[in-house]
């Protein structure tokens, strides 16, 4: 039996942003407690909050990213659709100007695109 | 050893957490050309993804816990950035996650195990790489040819408060588990996992003693250290299992 093959393109940068999303969520989560606390009538509290909201944001992108990145193949629309969804929650953690979710979220969208645009492997 | 790679003047990017995306890449990239695993069916090789998928993130968990363990740090949110990650807990705890998964979904286990070797370590030797560029994971002072000197703001040098070449245990570990992978890609023994976990343990335990970051403590006694604990162990374990299994197939009846 012949399998059509899709490019693996989209797993390695899927698994390259997904662990780079780990650190990119805790200096997310940084960077907005930090920048909150510039913020009129800020306090600890809710710069703390502030910061677990980037934090938690930028795990689940990379969370997401990574298992797009394993399952992809399974069936490229849904997964390239789920990187996609990783990418622009890791692009929502930019507002805390990191760098390293920059380089995530790019690395997510150009994965999700790829995907989304491979055929699902046929079997012959 | 960078342990940011900077790119311009304000922005970095973890060396650590590069290399052992890197590794895990290439290791899947490996496997998807290895010809047993690319024999497989379609339905068995979406499992198998899924199931290192599960087993890398539990990985990731077991590292943290056991290392939040023998550092008797409190493992919560707040203190993360306190925490590193032990990699003989985080290779028992995703090799237990993906045993137990492939036993849920009937896919034989140690045949499935001897295929993901060379891949396995594809991950683990560039994993340790990011440990050099990282810093962390050092040796003992040296002044053999193999000693390395690490920039003034790195962990070796906070440790020992000066500039002294120590053994680059990394990169010795890399190398190890270079020449295991050479071997396994081109032996045909059967138990290509157990090789490579025994071997890899013994070496462990004995490169523990030019260690020279903090080993932590467990079952509160200081003559072995967690690693050399873990170490011996799954060496014990898998060599009994070695011979199990070799018992086994020694008592297998002939088919005419």
């Amino acid at each position: 039996m012949e399998q059509k093959s899709i490019s693996n393109a989209p797993m390695i940068l899927g698994i390259i942003g997904g662990i780079l999303g780990l650190p990119a969520a805790i200096c997310s989560g940084a960077c907005a407690a930090g920048l909150s606390t510039l913020a009129d009538g800020a306090t600890s509290q809710s710069s703390q909050d502030a910061g677990n909201v980037f934090m938690w944001l930028g795990l689940i992108a990379a969370i997401a990213g990574l298992a797009s990145a394993f399952l992809y193949k399974k069936n490229p629309k849904v997964w390239g659709a789920m990187m996609l969804l990783a990418g622009i929650l890791s692009g929502i953690t930019l507002v805390t100007f990191n760098f390293l979710s920059f380089v995530v979220c790019i690395l997510f969208l150009i994965g999700g695109v790829i995907a989304l645009t491979q055929k699902k492997p046929t079997v012959a | 050893m960078w342990r940011y790679i900077q790119i311009g003047e304000h922005s970095f990017i973890p060396a650590y957490n590069l290399f052992v995306g890197l590794g895990i890449a290439l290791a899947m990239l490996y496997l998807q050309y290895e010809k047993k695993f690319a024999n497989f069916s379609f339905q068995k090789k979406n499992a198998i993804h899924t199931g290192l998928f599960i087993s890398i993130i539990f990985g990731f968990i077991g590292a943290f816990t056991f290392d939040a363990y023998t550092q008797g740090i409190k493992l919560s949110l707040s203190n993360l950035n306190q925490i590193g990650l032990t990699l003989l807990g985080g290779i028992v705890a995703g090799l237990l996650t993906f045993s137990i998964f492939l036993k849920i979904k009937s896919i034989p286990v140690l045949s499935t195990l001897n295929i993901l070797t060379p891949a396995f370590c594809i991950s683990h030797l560039l994993g340790r790489v990011g440990c050099f560029f990282t810093g962390c994971c050092y040796g003992s002072p040296t002044n053999s040819i193999f000693g390395v000197q690490f920039p003034k703001d790195s962990l070796a040098h906070t440790h020992f408060q000066a500039d002294l070449q120590v053994h680059p245990t990394q990169l010795y570990e890399s190398i190890f588990i270079l020449f295991v992978f050479l071997f396994v890609r081109r032996s045909s023994i059967n138990n290509k996992f157990l090789f490579y976990i025994i071997s890899y343990s013994i070496f462990r335990f004995f490169i523990e003693f030019i260690r020279a970051d903090n080993r932590g403590i467990i079952f509160n006694q200081s003559f072995l250290t967690p690693s050399q604990f873990i170490s011996l162990t799954i060496a014990v374990f898998a060599t009994v299992l070695t011979y199990i299994i070799n018992r086994k197939s020694i008592h297998q009846p002939i088919n005419s």
